[in-house]
């Protein structure tokens, strides 16, 4: 669906990584893990076109879907001025303005966001404003406004991260619903091992390398199966441990 | 039912009219402690007071010099709005316009524009444009410096919000910038609100024939006490309705901002 080739990304003269080669395929849940600092929330970034790679490129397979890629930041990103249904509506808003600032949004794509909110359980809080909501419901909202602009690519950072852990279970799940339910590619980031590996079929391990700033390889990771998931975590954990090691000045073998 | 259950709207109204009739009584025993300590010929009796406020109402005397100083309000207040928004999106958005201006700011922001009055009044002369260039130099500042401090406090995350589903520039305004810099504006109407009516006062005392400031020194040069009382009350109550009138605009634009507190 989308192929990260070659790139580097930089602020001015610093590099946040280079040499990153990843793919991102479509249908399955990605999720992208590694050390602090290596850049995942800066390679979403990119992915999602709010930064150009310093080098290499990133190719759409569908050249259309480089328009149709959401995402949710940390906090989650609600406007405190926006209504629940406010914030919902904003993508749909902006799409309208392309073609006139006062040009209202259709009366279709407003009967779709109300659809979306039943279907996310959070009709009955689309008057609310954001600094009322729960976690929970504060990211409900946040998948709500990114889903209403129909993406094919969504991505996600640390999207559980502020959540407590029925909560987070619950949103995990809702999570794994959105490739068949609303045919969007989940890509999250996260710190949290066993989340990457409960709820993606693949793991995007970003490791630093010796030489360069930064590069990143993919492990492979298979929920269903057991045998294979320790074996996963057991390379995810030697990679960040290595990362950490290396950090700290620490020698290993 | 109880009190604590009735619904927000049905408790608004006996509160506002509570909250009324306890100011009213305050004016009332604060006014008969100041009749009983100054005298009778400085604070005449209430009733008489009170009718002849109706009379200056009935006959049009203080709503023309009511309107006439509201004029000047408003005519400062637009004037300083339309000189703020852009300066204060300037310095914001350029680092080298805010380096050039903000010494400027600095230096004029904390002197007392009262001071300025006489400058003012020999150079645009007695007539509105001193008066106005006062309020302007009240508000303009304040004005200039919250908005200025709002937009660079700006979430850029909120920015990327908006980018990430294909905003441009007038998107970020509409969805961004000016609801999240509306309450500091408005904070900063409020604060320089009062201290603008208040020198108002002072600037139509000079030289000029209209305006509640002429009203209120006319009525003490005559030795009508009576007027002058009812001139400091309406006074009172043009201010009452320009912070009303703050309030109402905040409650219709920036609905949100009880949920902030």
């Amino acid at each position: 669906m989308i192929q990260l080739l070659d790139a580097a990304l930089a602020y001015g003269t610093h590099t946040v990584f280079s040499g990153v080669d990843i793919r991102i395929e479509r249908g399955l849940i990605h999720a992208i893990i590694g050390p602090t600092g290596c850049g995942k929330t800066s390679l979403l970034m990119l992915m999602a076109g709010l930064m150009k790679p310093a080098m290499g490129s990133v190719v759409f397979d569908i050249e259309k879907d480089r328009n149709h890629v959401a995402l949710i930041p940390q906090d989650y990103g609600l406007f405190p001025w926006k209504t629940v249904r406010g914030n919902v509506l904003m993508g749909l808003e902006i799409a309208a303005a392309r073609h006139g600032i006062l040009k209202a949004v259709p009366a279709v794509a407003k009967a779709k966001v109300d659809r979306l909110l039943q279907e996310l359980r959070i009709h009955e809080l689309r008057d609310r404003w954001p600094l009322t909501l729960s976690g929970g419901q504060k990211q409900r909202t946040a998948i709500a406004r990114a889903l209403a602009v129909d993406p094919v690519l969504l991505l996600m950072d640390e999207p559980f991260s502020a959540l407590d852990a029925d909560i987070r279970e619950e949103m995990q799940n809702l999570l794994m619903e959105l490739p068949s339910t609303f045919g969007a590619t989940p890509v999250m980031v996260t710190h949290d091992i066993h989340e990457a590996l409960r709820v993606a079929d693949r793991i995007i391990l970003f490791q630093l390398k010796e030489e360069t700033p930064a590069a990143s390889f993919t492990v492979e990771c298979f929920p269903n199966e057991k045998a294979l998931k320790a074996e996963t975590e057991q390379k995810v954990r030697a990679a960040l441990r290595n990362a950490r090691d290396r950090d700290t000045g620490k020698d290993h073998p | 039912m109880t009190v604590g259950t009735l619904p927000e709207k049905t408790r608004f109204v006996p509160k506002f009219f509570l909250n009324t009739l306890l100011l009213a009584v305050t004016i009332l025993v604060f006014y008969q402690i100041l009749r009983l300590t100054a005298g009778p010929r400085l604070f005449p009796v209430l009733p008489l007071v009170a009718k002849r406020f109706l009379t200056l109402i009935l006959n049009g005397q203080l709503p023309f010099h009511i309107l006439v100083s509201a004029r000047r309000v408003f005519a400062g207040l637009f004037l300083s709005l339309a000189v703020a928004i852009p300066v204060a999106g300037a310095m914001s958005r350029f680092p080298r316009a805010d380096k050039i201006l903000s010494p400027l700011l600095y230096l004029v922001y904390p002197i007392p524009k009262v001071t300025f009055l006489p400058v003012l009044m020999l150079v645009l002369g007695l007539g509105d444009a001193s008066k106005i260039s006062m309020i302007f130099l009240i508000i303009v500042f304040q004005a200039i410096v919250s908005l200025r401090d709002a937009l660079k406090a700006l979430d850029r995350r909120a920015f990327q919000a908006v980018r990430a589903f294909g905003g441009g520039k007038l998107d970020l305004a509409r969805h961004v910038v000016i609801p999240a810099t509306l309450p500091a504006l408005l904070s900063a109407l409020r604060i320089s609100g009062g201290t603008a009516v208040a020198v108002l006062f002072i600037a139509e005392s000079f030289a000029t024939e209209d305006g509640m400031g002429f009203f209120i020194m006319d009525a003490w040069s005559r030795v009508s006490y009576a007027d002058l009382h009812c001139g400091v009350f309406a006074l009172s109550l043009f201010g009452l309705g320009l912070f009303g009138l703050i309030d109402l605009a905040e409650r219709w634009l920036c609905p949100w901002q009880k949920s902030v507190h």
